[in-house]
């Protein structure tokens, strides 16, 4: 890994786009894809999008250096971003490095965890966020090249490279970008951002270093308690960080799911609570090995049964995706929060 | 590899042990915590799954190594 | 043409080595101290073992931190520091 350059300005002559890409690869600046180039005019259009915005920024590990505005626009340029997306950036980047966050931790790892970014307010609008159909997935702008520029961000800038620094044993899909918002018109509840004591019309960025979203599906069930079943049984996964980790899981209901449990009456603490209470695992399930290894931690067994998260509340539940009776979860790299950081400059 | 270094800001010697291919990663943080050349063991990977005799022996290479570390002045 | 360095940061202020002082190791007292990784203790008790072949052992304790991911509690260092000449971490993988 390269120390800090001195330099914020490179000549790199006259170079088209094809001899661009190969220097920006042997750079090491690449997540594979290729690059748009960050010259001096375009970052300044970036950089004026968070004019005024002088809030310091912390070390960013594992490089320890104190990431600029403009290398930090650069790379969302790179990203393919366009320059109203950089507040976005930049609030994601600041979630990241909140210390409960764990950066370091999560880069370090040798889990498959990705920086999940969660978007809610009114930036989803603005952005044109996907937070319906194929949410998760590819196809839109803002989701593809937000979650880009901070993962290229945290190579370039923070230094985590493949192999080197983000020792990951296999990685995920999610790790080239992982980027979405809440779907807040169809959910039958109040919004992520406002249980968090948010206000509606803030615009509000979540992050957690997770694994890509795992699907659940139930085309069966016509009531809430058994959608909750079917999640309980998803999430009660013996080879989960969760399983001896301190930390919170994400469920991501998809709008009908969402729908025919509100339906049914149910509150958003009373689902926590019903998944709290039916996503363990018995130990049968759990190897003597293991069993020895997790007695030694801080997760008690209770009844015989390990439980995913500390609490009811480490159950994160919010609504998002399009029609089709399929919800998600998402684990997360065990020792993390969620953060949440509002945009400042939006 | 933040304890060892940790445990030498306090003045007192660390030596930390580490397997093979994470040895790029423990360089790189000592320099990034401004110690270049601090000194560690480094055993065959992996440690994790291996039977107690197989740890017997790792242990044996890991005293090797650690001795003159934490003899030096 | 000129670009914006994408890699370009300010250096952190880094930390500098505080004059460790060399060990006794025929009598200091040592902490083995383990991220809690599977096996990380069973090596360490190796170790020591191997050091039972030259030294009294007594003063040779192990202590483990909840996990491998995360630092170690406020105070945990500077209570070993106060209390041991030196430390044998295992990282392990």
């Amino acid at each position: 890994m390269e120390a800090a350059p001195d330099t914020e300005l490179l000549d790199i002559g006259d170079l088209d786009q094809a001899e661009w890409d190969e220097y920006a690869r042997a750079q090491g600046w690449s997540d594979g894809f290729p690059l748009v180039m960050p010259t001096e005019a375009v970052v300044e259009r970036f950089v004026a999008t968070c004019h005024g915005d002088n809030e310091p920024i912390p070390a960013m590990s594992p490089r320890r250096v104190i990431p600029t505005l403009q290398a930090m626009a650069a790379n969302a340029v790179m990203a393919g971003c366009r320059p109203e997306y950089f507040p976005a950036v930049l609030a994601a980047v600041r979630a990241v490095l909140t210390p409960e966050y764990n950066l370091h931790g999560s880069l370090a790892t040798t889990h498959s965890c990705a920086p999940m970014l969660l978007f809610n307010g009114p930036i989803r609008k603005t952005l044109d966020i996907n937070c319906s159909s194929n949410c998760f997935g590819q196809g839109r702008q803002a989701n593809a090249t937000i979650g880009r520029a901070l993962q290229l961000i945290l190579l370039n800038v923070g230094g985590a490279k493949p192999g080197v620094m983000d020792r990951s044993t296999q990685g995920s899909p999610a790790k080239y970008a992982f980027c979405f918002g809440e779907n807040e018109e169809e959910s039958p509840w109040e919004p992520f951002h406002v249980r968090r004591r948010f206000a509606a019309e803030d615009s509000v960025v979540t992050a957690m270093p997770g694994e890509a979203p795992h699907n659940i599906n139930d085309h069966g069930s016509n009531t809430g308690i058994g959608i909750l079943t079917t999640i309980a049984g998803t999430i009660s996964q013996v080879g989960a960080n969760t399983i001896y980790c301190n930390a919170p899981i994400f469920i991501v209901l998809g709008p009908e799911h969402a729908r025919t449990l509100h339906r049914d009456g149910w509150t958003i603490p009373d689902m926590q609570q019903d998944l709290y209470d039916r996503s363990a695992v018995h130990i049968s399930r759990v190897s003597a090995e293991n069993q020895e290894s997790y007695a030694s931690m801080d997760r008690p067994m209770a009844k015989d049964h390990y439980h995913m998260t500390p609490s009811p509340e480490d159950i994160l539940m919010l609504v998002a995706g399009g029609p089709g009776k399929h919800s998600a979860y998402i684990p997360p790299f065990g020792f993390t929060s969620a953060c949440s950081v509002r945009l400042s400059h939006v | 590899m933040h304890d060892g270094i940790s445990f030498e800001q306090l003045g007192k010697r660390a030596v930390v042990v580490c397997t093979e291919p994470f040895e790029v990663t423990v360089r790189n943080i000592a320099r990034m915590l401004g110690l270049p050349d601090y000194p560690f063991v480094m055993v065959e990977h992996p440690i994790g799954s291996r039977t107690l005799p197989e740890i017997k022996t790792l242990a044996e290479t890991a005293y090797a190594q650690a001795l003159p570390i934490l003899m030096e002045a | 043409m000129r670009i914006v360095n994408p890699a370009f940061g300010h250096e952190a202020p880094s930390t500098e080595r505080v004059g460790a002082n060399a060990v006794d190791w025929k009598h200091d007292p040592i902490i083995l101290f383990s991220n809690s990784k599977p096996n990380a203790k069973e090596l360490l008790e190796g170790v020591r073992d191997k050091m039972g072949a030259y030294r009294a052992t007594d003063n040779i304790d192990y202590i483990a931190k909840d996990t491998a991911a995360q630092g170690a509690p406020d105070g945990m260092y500077d209570a070993l520091a106060t209390k041991y000449r030196a430390a044998l971490l295992a990282i392990a993988d």
